[in-house]
């Protein structure tokens, strides 16, 4: 067991070098903006966009809990519907034949080019936004969902069947567990897209959110309301990521186990 | 082992098997024949390629022949597999990631017995086997905690806890360091002479093959065919001082020889 204060130490030293890097961009930013006297509607100074935060603090709060609202609603459901879409595909060779070739051919339609009809057909609220986060969510956990229910080794397929093991059970005993960090895998990729996904949809046709916040604040040309609501969505965004990474790790504490193992040789 | 006390328990006939489509056939096996009476432990011993696994999960009503027939008590091995008498052993452990040793040992018993209330009795069972294998200090480790021979361990454990009428090993110490693959050969005896279980075990190496077995089946190279049943009279309870027996050498020549000649069989036609 590691001490409680070497592992303080292992994270001071794993969170110095990007909190330096942040803090000299920042510090770049804000004198370049003195300096050079550069147009608040230009490009506004950090100190100045976090004032605007801390002032404008309810108004962001507001507008990204629609947009957590959204992101993350949409998320669940997407990811469901990769994680059924994956396991009908493996378990029904007929669809991976039928289904798996349109779906590759339905990821590469550009995204942005639905939002406009997604508006169209579910109106203003809050439907449309979640389902384009799902349609962007569902896709790398299929992917990878597929990637881990088959690949099981060869040897394990064998014992399974000198038991006359059913598809169900080995779907339960055998291919899920084994799919899991890959699905989390799938999951991790899908959580960036989802904040992305419904700033999108809130630019498409919205009256809140941090979509809309940063589309009317540019509009009004209110330059450091606007990247105060930039900073808030990627802080979203980060924020899901590792709350799906935390869910992994509290999931699947073997999968790390073995990870480090690997790591170490 | 005297002759044939039950000749018919493991009977194979004139097994042939091809794989492949019309693009390219590889014909794997030809011609096989043998029998395996109950309760003794036999080695099919043969160069890399040879159709020896292929042969074994013929033997385990895993593989369907192309032609002929592998029978157990007179029954089609694919058919007898309902009963699950076959519990298998590759070289790959092959254990659950996510499961302790104790659930990777209740794995098949889950399977096969699917009433959620024999659950403590499984785990009872596997925990004496895994006591047998000399594991009982890393019942609730992980795989990714243990040696390669101790996971092997486990890999036998798991294969006896469905109460196999077979064991079939598929070069189970073929990836282990000689000590190691030395130690877990005399516990397998140990383990075959308590259970009584019938035993046939793939090898590429010939001193393992005459260590372990009653007879030891030499094939060929691709296709695999039956060169030579090498008889293994040696005493039982086997030890390692028995490896540098005259009867060991005397029997590993033979092994050896047979082997030769299976390599140039297609050669000297």
């Amino acid at each position: 067991m590691r001490s409680g204060s070497a592992r303080v130490g292992r994270i001071l030293k794993a969170a110095v070098p990007p909190a330096l890097t942040v803090a000299g961009t920042v510090a770049v930013w804000e004198g370049a903006c003195r300096a050079f006297e550069i147009r608040e509607f230009v490009l506004p100074a950090p100190s100045l966009i976090a004032w605007q935060f801390v002032k404008g603090l309810p108004l962001y709060l507001a507008h990204a809990w629609v947009t957590v609202q959204e992101s993350v609603v949409g998320f669940l459901a997407g990811s469901a519907v990769g994680l059924i879409m994956a396991v009908a595909i493996v378990q029904w060779r007929a669809l991976q034949r039928s289904l798996y070739p349109l779906l590759v051919l339905f990821q590469t339609v550009p995204k942005a080019a639905i939002a406009p009809l997604l508006i169209l057909w579910f109106g203003y609220g809050i439907l449309p936004k979640v389902v384009l986060v799902a349609i962007l969510a569902f896709f790398p956990v299929t992917v990878d969902g597929i990637l881990g229910l088959t690949r099981i080794e060869a040897a394990l397929i064998d014992l399974l069947r000198s038991v006359s093991a059913s598809r169900w059970q080995i779907l339960w005993k055998i291919q899920m567990p084994h799919a899991l960090p890959h699905i989390f895998a799938g999951l991790r990729v899908g959580s960036t897209f989802a904040v992305i996904g419904a700033i999108l949809a809130e630019w498409v046709g919205a009256n809140a959110g941090l979509g809309y916040l940063i589309m009317s604040s540019g509009a009004e040309l209110k330059m450091d309301r606007m990247f105060a609501g930039i900073f808030a969505a990627s802080v979203l965004g980060v924020a899901l990521f590792y709350a799906v990474d935390l869910l992994e790790r509290w999931l699947l504490p073997w999968h790390q186990a073995v990870n480090l193992e690997k790591a170490i040789g | 082992m005297t002759s044939a006390p039950d000749a018919a328990f493991i009977q194979v006939r004139n097994l042939g098997m091809t794989f492949g489509d019309r693009e390219g056939r590889v014909e794997a096996l030809r011609d096989i024949s043998l029998n395996i009476a109950e309760g003794t432990f036999v080695s099919l011993l043969g160069p890399s390629g040879c159709g020896k696994s292929t042969l074994l999960r013929h033997l385990g009503g895993i593989l369907a022949p192309a032609t002929g027939r592998a029978l157990l008590r007179g029954r089609p091995t694919t058919e007898a597999l309902r009963d699950r008498p076959f519990g298998f052993v590759f070289q790959d452990a092959a254990l659950l990631p996510w499961r302790t040793m104790l659930h990777n040992v209740t794995l098949l018993q889950e399977i096969v017995h699917r009433d959620q209330r024999d659950r403590a009795a499984q785990e009872e069972r596997a925990r004496q086997l895994l006591a047998l294998m000399g594991l009982e200090g890393f019942i609730n480790h992980y795989p990714h905690q243990l040696s390669g021979g101790m996971r092997q361990r486990v890999a036998i454990a798991r294969a006896l806890a469905i109460d196999p009428a077979i064991l079939l090993m598929d070069e189970p110490f073929g990836a282990l360091d000689t000590i190691t693959r030395e130690k877990l050969n005399l516990d397998l005896l140990r383990i075959w002479e308590d259970l009584r279980v019938t035993v046939v075990f793939v090898t590429h190496s010939i001193l393992e093959a005459v260590f372990l077995s009653d007879a030891v089946y030499v094939m060929s190279a691709r296709p695999g065919r039956i060169v030579e049943q090498v008889e293994i009279d040696l005493p039982r309870p086997r030890t390692l001082d028995l490896l540098e027996s005259e009867g060991v050498n005397r029997l590993a020549r033979r092994a050896r020889a047979a082997l030769n000649r299976g390599m140039d069989y297609d050669a000297l036609r």
